[in-house]
């Protein structure tokens, strides 16, 4: 038993917005508590909507164990984020629109990206890739290994389909076939060498694919051998800067060529999934590498911040 | 819905309080929300903080599932012996901090 129990005759009248705030700030202060002692905890209870203050109310529970972003959007039975409540309690658990999540990361890289294609500072850069972490949850770099394109900042343009496996072609592409298919190979080959053998992750690299100037490097000519397999398949993060929409994707093409006057090329659904909707169009980006030494950010677009969640299931 | 841990915790002492005090319904629903949540925040932390890292997954994902499922502390004994004791000494600081707020804005 606790040892300072409130007579009854005492609790007539209370301070009751003073005790709000002080009982605030005494929930606030264990919970920087426990996300600084716990922090992988408290974000995969986050990412599951876990809102502790209701653990006694099954239904709210249920609605936050199972239900993704997009879902919990257009579900008629979960959380209405057209309430204020709703939206206050979902971002309080990490949880933000894909509109917002796009606005947000544009609005923080809008004064660090350079103005022209190129790279950032050293400073810059390590301030855009922090930006990247919190807002998004992967870890992106322009340099990685000792590894750096000519360009982290540039113009990407769409690419057609590549070739996945001998005697593919465009009607085998469920995506995007208005493209076409490149008439060679990409710059690393068939992906597989039969369309059995092809797995889903197969399938994903092509469609998430990017074009890179590694033919530019300036030791590509001494050290080739050893930078075509550092970049096959090397995972990437692209950001539209104009609009802050966001796809993971693998090196799987070389070029675009200098002259062109774009740094970097994009599968048909990369350029679709960072909002560019024209054949001519090119916008700028910033293409950084993934660190994810354990393959566990998964390709394509980036609709909400992956989380522990993501990664203990990948 | 009970959390396996309240028989230990005993919070019903925290609601008794919050019940008695002169204001309306919805602001005890509101009290008992935010002492609830500083509870369980508590809680949770004193239990990662006995149980070895490599089980915390195991206990968020079944205490996620079913919160109230008393198997859960049979869980936590199996790992941290004392774990009762724990919480209960975790709950019993926490109580007191929340009680002598209550008391601290109370008037006579």
């Amino acid at each position: 038993m606790i040892d300072c129990p409130m007579p009854a005759a005492a609790l007539a009248k209370i301070d009751q917005t003073s005790l709000k705030l002080a009982l605030v700030k005494k929930r606030d202060e264990a919970k920087r508590a426990f996300e600084a002692a716990y922090p992988k905890s408290a974000e995969w209870l986050a990412r599951r909507k876990i809102d502790l203050a209701q653990l006694r109310r099954p239904a709210q529970l249920v609605a936050g164990m199972s239900l993704t972003g997009s879902l919990l959007l257009s579900s008629p039975n979960s959380v209405s984020l057209t309430s204020g409540e709703s939206k206050t309690r979902l971002a309080y658990y990490g949880f933000v629109p894909v509109g917002e999540l796009f606005s947000r990361l544009k609005n923080q890289l809008a004064t660090l990206v350079p103005t022209k294609p190129g790279h950032a500072d050293l400073t810059t850069e390590a301030e855009i890739s922090r930006i990247i972490e919190a807002e998004l949850g992967i870890r992106a770099v322009p340099e990685l290994e000792g590894e750096r394109l000519n360009h982290s900042f540039g113009y990407i343009g769409k690419e057609q389909h590549l070739k996945r496996f001998p005697g593919d072609s465009i009607y085998l592409h469920d995506e995007e076939q208005s493209a076409g298919i490149a008439p060679g190979l990409g710059g690393w080959g068939y992906f597989v060498y039969s369309r059995q053998e092809m797995t889903d992750q197969d399938v994903m690299k092509e469609k998430y694919y990017f074009a890179v100037q590694t033919l530019y490097l300036p030791n590509w000519k001494t050290d080739w051998p050893r930078l075509v397999k550092w970049y096959k398949h090397r995972k990437m993060l692209v950001i539209n800067t104009e609009t802050g929409q966001a796809v993971v994707g693998v090196v799987a093409d070389a070029g675009p060529a200098e002259w062109i006057g774009k740094q970097f090329g994009g599968s048909p659904e990369v350029i679709r999934d960072l909002g560019l909707t024209t054949t001519l169009g090119k916008t700028k980006v910033l293409l950084y590498f993934v660190d994810d030494p354990e393959n566990k950010i998964p390709l394509g677009p980036v609709k909400q911040r992956i989380g522990l969640a993501e990664l203990e299931k990948a | 819905m009970d959390i396996f841990y309240d028989h230990i915790i005993l919070i019903h002492e925290i609601h008794s309080e919050v019940e008695m005090l002169d204001v309306s319904e919805k602001d005890k629903k509101e009290m008992v929300q935010l002492i609830e949540e500083t509870i369980h925040q508590r809680i949770l932390h004193i239990i990662l903080d006995h149980l070895h890292k490599d089980h915390h997954e195991e206990f968020l994902t079944r205490f996620q599932a079913a919160p109230q499922d008393g198997a859960l502390l049979d869980f936590l004994k199996g790992k941290v012996a004392d774990i009762e004791e724990r919480i209960k000494e975790a709950a019993e600081e926490v109580k007191y901090e929340l009680l002598k707020e209550l008391r601290k804005h109370t008037s006579k």
